[in-house]
Parts: C-alpha cells; sequence; structure tokens
C-alpha cells in the first residue's frame, strides 16, 4: 500500500523530464555557446627592433610604423619622482613575442613592462636592473622567446616575469 | 723587449675587455646606419663630378651590400615597406638612371658643338639675306625684274631662319635639364649649366633669333601665311621661354647677364608688336593700292575708325562730288579693297588672332552698307523693277493678242 503510493505513473515522470530538459537545460546550453570566445592562435606581437621615441613636450611619445602614442609622464614621475623628469627625453620600447612592451630610458633603474588593454598600458612587471645607478646607455633588441637589453656592452635577457636566469627567490 | 711584451699584453687584455662592448652592438643602430649610408650612396648619385665618380658609387654599393648580408633577416623585417633588396635595387636603378643621363649628357654636348659650328654659318648666312633683302626691296620698287629674285631670296630666307631658330631651341633643350616641379637646382648644378649656356653664347643666340625676326617682318611685306607661320614660332618660343624661363633666372640670378633675359623679354614684346605693326601696314596698303589713302592704324579698333570715318566723309561729300566719282571710290573700297581683298584674305586672321572683333568687322560692314544706300539708292532698284513690270505686261499682251488673232472662225451650220 505505501509503494503504491510514492510510485508516480511513468507519464507523470516523462512529463517532468521533459520540462526539465526546456527549461533548465536548454537555457543553459544557450549560455554556454554564448559564452565561448573565439581565439586565435599563435600570435607573434615582436617588433623586429626597438624604437627610438623622443618624448614631446605634452610628454607624449609616437610610434610612426606601428601608430602606437602614449603619456610618458606617469613614467617618468614613477622611474624619478620628478614631473618634469621627461623633458628632452628618449624612451627605447620594443614589444616582445607575447605582446608585452618592454620600456625605458637612459639613467632609468628599471625596464618598465606593459600591456596594452582597453587603450591603456598597463604595468605588468617593473624589473629592476640596477640598484644604485641607472642604465647609461641602454639599448633593447629582440631575441625571441626574450628581449634583450644592452648597456656598455652588458646584456641581459628579459622577459615579462623578469630576468632571465635570475632566482626569483633571490631578489 | 720586456716593455714591448708589457705593451702588447696590455692592448689585448684592453681589447679583450672592450670586445663585449664592440660585439653588444644594437639592432636599432644598425639598422639606422644601414638607412644612413643608404642615403648617403642616394645623395652621392644625385651629384657626381663625373662618370668615374659613379662608378666609384657602383663599387661602394657592392661593398655595402656584403657588409650588411649578414643581417639581411633583421633588415628585412625592419626596414618597413622596403626590405634589403628593395633598397639595393632603388639604388641601382637610381645609378642606372644617373648612369644614363650623363651619356646622354656626353652626347649632348657634341651634338651642342656641332649646332654651335652650324648656328654661327646660319647666322652669318642670314644676315647676308636680311641685306640682300633690303637692297632687293628697295630696287624692286624702280626696277621691276627684281621683283622675281626679291621673292626668291625672301623664300630662301625665310627658310634659313626658320633652320636657325629650330637649331636654337634644339640647343635650349639639350643645355638645360627638364624642369621638375618645385624641384630647385644646386648651387653646383646651377653653376655648371650656367658655363655652358655662356659657352655656347645662348642667351646671345636667343637675342639675335628675335631680332632677326623683327627685321624679317620690318624689311619683308607679309602675306596672311606668312603670320600663320611667324604666330606659330611665336607660340613655340613662348611655350619654350615659360618652360625654361624660371630656371634661367634662377641661373643668372646675380650673375652676368642677367640683364640678357630682360632683354630676351622686351625683344620678344617688340617681336609681336612688330608683327601686329606689319599685318596692319599691309592692310592699309591693300588699301593704298586702291588709291583709298586711310589715316594710319595700329589697332582694330584705330582700323576701325579709320575705316568708317573714310566711309562718313565719303557720305558726307557725296551730294558735292560727282556720282562717278563717287561710285568709283566706293567700288574701290568696298568691292575692291574690302570685299576683294581685305575680308577674304586677312578678316578671318585676325579675328582668330584677337587683332580684331566680329563687332568690329560689322561696323565697317554696316557702314559700307549705308554708303551703298547713298551711292546707289533703293529708288534705283524700283525703277527697275518698274521698267521690269513695263516689259512683262507688254510682252503678256503681245501674247495675248497673238492668241485671239489666231483663234479659227466657226464654219456656217456648225453649232
Amino acid at each position: 500500500m505505501k509503494n503504491k503510493f510514492i510510485m508516480f505513473p511513468s507519464v507523470i515522470l516523462r512529463r517532468l523530464y521533459m520540462k526539465l530538459i526546456r527549461v533548465v537545460l536548454i537555457p543553459l546550453f544557450i549560455f554556454f555557446a554564448a559564452c565561448s570566445t573565439l581565439v586565435l592562435k599563435p600570435v607573434d606581437f615582436a617588433w623586429p627592433i626597438e624604437s627610438v621615441l623622443r618624448v614631446d613636450n605634452d610628454g607624449f611619445v609616437k610610434e610612426q610604423r606601428y601608430t602606437l602614442s602614449f603619456n610618458t609622464k606617469p613614467l617618468f614621475f614613477e622611474e624619478t619622482g620628478d614631473s618634469t623628469a621627461y623633458l628632452d627625453k628618449d624612451v627605447r620600447i620594443i614589444r616582445d613575442t607575447k605582446g608585452y612592451y618592454f620600456v625605458t630610458s637612459k639613467n632609468f633603474k628599471n625596464v618598465y613592462v606593459f600591456e596594452g588593454i582597453n587603450g591603456e598600458m598597463k604595468l605588468n612587471n617593473k624589473i629592476e636592473i640596477s640598484e644604485k645607478e641607472g642604465v647609461n646607455n641602454p639599448v633593447f633588441n629582440q631575441r625571441i622567446p626574450y628581449v634583450e637589453l644592452v648597456d656598455n656592452g652588458k646584456k641581459i635577457l628579459l622577459s615579462n616575469a623578469g630576468i632571465e636566469g635570475e632566482d626569483k627567490n633571490e631578489k | 723587449m720586456r716593455n714591448k711584451l708589457f705593451i702588447i699584453t696590455l692592448v689585448f687584455i684592453v681589447l679583450s675587455c672592450l670586445a663585449p662592448a664592440i660585439y653588444a652592438q644594437s639592432d636599432y643602430e644598425l639598422v639606422q646606419s644601414f638607412k644612413q649610408k643608404i642615403s648617403e650612396i642616394e645623395e652621392d648619385i644625385k651629384n657626381p663630378k663625373s662618370l668615374e665618380d659613379l662608378d666609384a658609387i657602383y663599387d661602394r654599393i657592392n661593398s655595402l651590400k656584403d657588409e650588411f648580408a649578414s643581417h639581411r633577416e633583421l633588415l628585412d623585417k625592419s626596414l618597413y615597406p622596403d626590405d634589403f633588396n628593395k633598397s639595393f635595387s632603388k639604388l641601382i636603378n637610381a645609378y642606372n638612371t644617373r648612369r644614363n643621363d650623363f651619356t646622354q649628357i656626353d652626347v649632348l654636348q657634341i651634338q651642342v658643338t656641332s649646332l654651335q659650328e652650324q648656328l654661327d654659318s646660319l647666322n652669318r648666312h642670314n644676315s647676308d639675306l636680311l641685306s640682300r633683302v633690303q637692297v632687293l626691296e628697295q630696287q624692286s620698287k624702280t626696277d621691276k625684274s627684281r621683283l622675281a629674285q626679291l621673292e626668291k631670296t625672301i623664300g630662301e630666307l625665310k627658310v634659313s631662319l626658320q633652320k636657325r631658330d629650330d637649331m636654337v631651341l634644339s640647343m635650349v633643350d639639350s643645355l638645360l635639364p627638364q624642369p621638375n616641379i618645385g624641384e630647385a637646382l644646386s648651387p653646383q648644378e646651377q653653376q655648371k649649366i650656367y658655363n655652358k649656356l655662356g659657352k655656347n653664347n645662348v642667351l646671345y643666340n636667343i637675342k639675335r633669333l628675335l631680332s632677326d625676326n623683327i627685321r624679317f617682318i620690318e624689311i619683308t611685306k607679309l602675306y596672311p601665311e606668312d603670320v600663320d607661320d611667324i604666330k606659330e614660332q611665336q607660340d613655340d618660343f613662348a611655350r619654350m621661354w615659360r618652360s625654361i624661363g624660371p630656371r634661367m633666372v634662377e641661373i643668372y640670378s646675380g650673375k652676368q647677364g642677367a640683364n640678357y633675359l630682360k632683354d630676351i623679354d622686351e625683344s620678344f614684346t617688340q617681336w609681336k608688336v612688330t608683327l601686329e605693326r606689319g599685318v596692319w601696314k599691309t592692310i592699309n596698303s591693300e588699301f593704298a593700292k586702291y588709291n583709298i589713302n586711310l589715316s594710319k592704324f595700329s589697332t582694330g579698333r584705330n582700323f576701325t575708325l579709320a575705316a568708317t570715318s573714310f566711309i562718313n566723309d565719303e557720305i558726307k561729300n557725296a551730294d558735292v562730288k560727282s556720282h562717278d566719282e563717287t561710285l568709283i571710290t566706293y567700288k574701290n573700297f568696298a568691292d575692291s579693297a574690302w570685299y576683294g581683298n581685305v575680308k577674304p584674305e586677312w578678316v578671318s586672321n585676325l579675328i582668330d588672332y584677337k587683332m580684331m572683333s566680329e563687332a568690329q568687322k560689322d561696323t565697317i560692314e554696316w557702314r559700307i552698307s549705308e554708303w551703298k544706300e547713298k551711292v546707289s539708292p533703293a529708288k534705283m532698284d524700283y525703277l527697275f523693277i518698274l521698267v521690269a513690270v513695263i516689259a512683262i505686261v507688254i510682252i503678256l499682251i503681245f501674247f495675248l493678242r497673238k492668241y485671239s488673232g489666231s483663234k479659227p472662225k466657226t464654219e456656217p451650220g456648225q453649232v
């Protein structure tokens, strides 16, 4: 008698399954299908050589070939703490194969790694090159998959994570 | 010996310390250095002093190619939009073009020397011919047998002048580089051309061309076909002068001979003025041939005024002068000079050359028709019509009478 009460007729069960499919599973399928993004890979963002850009009076630099332009005032302020440090300066910039921008300038102690997102250059990493003195004559070379920083004959390989071969725990 | 060893060791130590710095070159600087060397060669290709200099540049192109061959991959990527090969093919193209220029310059130089000799001889010949024509013009006024000789000499002179003019123009073409808009000559190029122009007396020859042509118009009688030819020559000259004038001013600026340019400008204007005067003089002489003496004129407006005032005077004097005399003057002016000669031969050309307007031509013709009214009034025409009508009526009457007279008589008994 008890069993008879609990048992549903098979027609009712089938209807219940159908409803479940309609109400939950179909919308879920549509939702996930809409969320999947098209991805093109692999991509090589690397610039073959660095660009040396003169900072204008408003603090902007403009790269003609890749039509890149940005404001360097916050960069110089971050490096020197001086809001006018950008005046009469050059900026050296190169993009690595992953798409990160490596930026530095004469007498900088750091190389700044940026990623370009939503109309911004967002700092990804700040790689310290020298604690005491800045780089005298820095140049970037593309050495895929790294970026090479040369300063007065001294070479360092860089990636967005930092200096290649340097133990990160040491730092 | 010890010291020597020490110095050598020291040098080796210093060099080995510096080695990383020497070899740690920036890709950017390498590309920049390549670009700079390419642009230096490009500049040198533009201004070589001789063909030997240019050939030396070819060797430099090859050694630059060898020097940077090992960096070809980097340069291919960095020399956007060019690449390694394209940079060199551009240089080679520029080199070949310049080499071609040099070869042409050599050929042209030879041509110019030969032209110069021919030109001198033609100038002398033309001077002789001009003097002969002048003498013959005078003689032919009294001795008609000289006319044939005069015409022959004028024909010879025309051909000779045309030949000399062509020669001067081709000499100018040979010596001056083709004008490129917006491209100024370097001071060295200017000096080079200045020397060449001076050596070949180009400005003198241009001025001589103009003065001889002016003299030709002054001493000969112009025919409409002559005017066409001269106008064409003037257009050619104007085109040439417009094209080379600014460059000449650039080359002669502040140098000896600058005044020649002004003289040439003035002579060209004088040539045009002389031609127009010559045409009007000829037209005046056409009227004079029929004893119509018009007052002097040198423009379309003056000519219209001279012609209309002559007609006005004739109309006024028609009542005073005898009818025959008036009629003869009218026929000479209108039928012989205007409609018989000046209008068919000159007027359409004058309008084309903008020396006379349609309105001026119409004014003269309107006055001529008024004059005709006065000389042979319309009542004369009515008289002729009346005579003709009477004649027709008489003829009709004659035929009607004849017809009614020859009508057959009807036989008695016939209905």
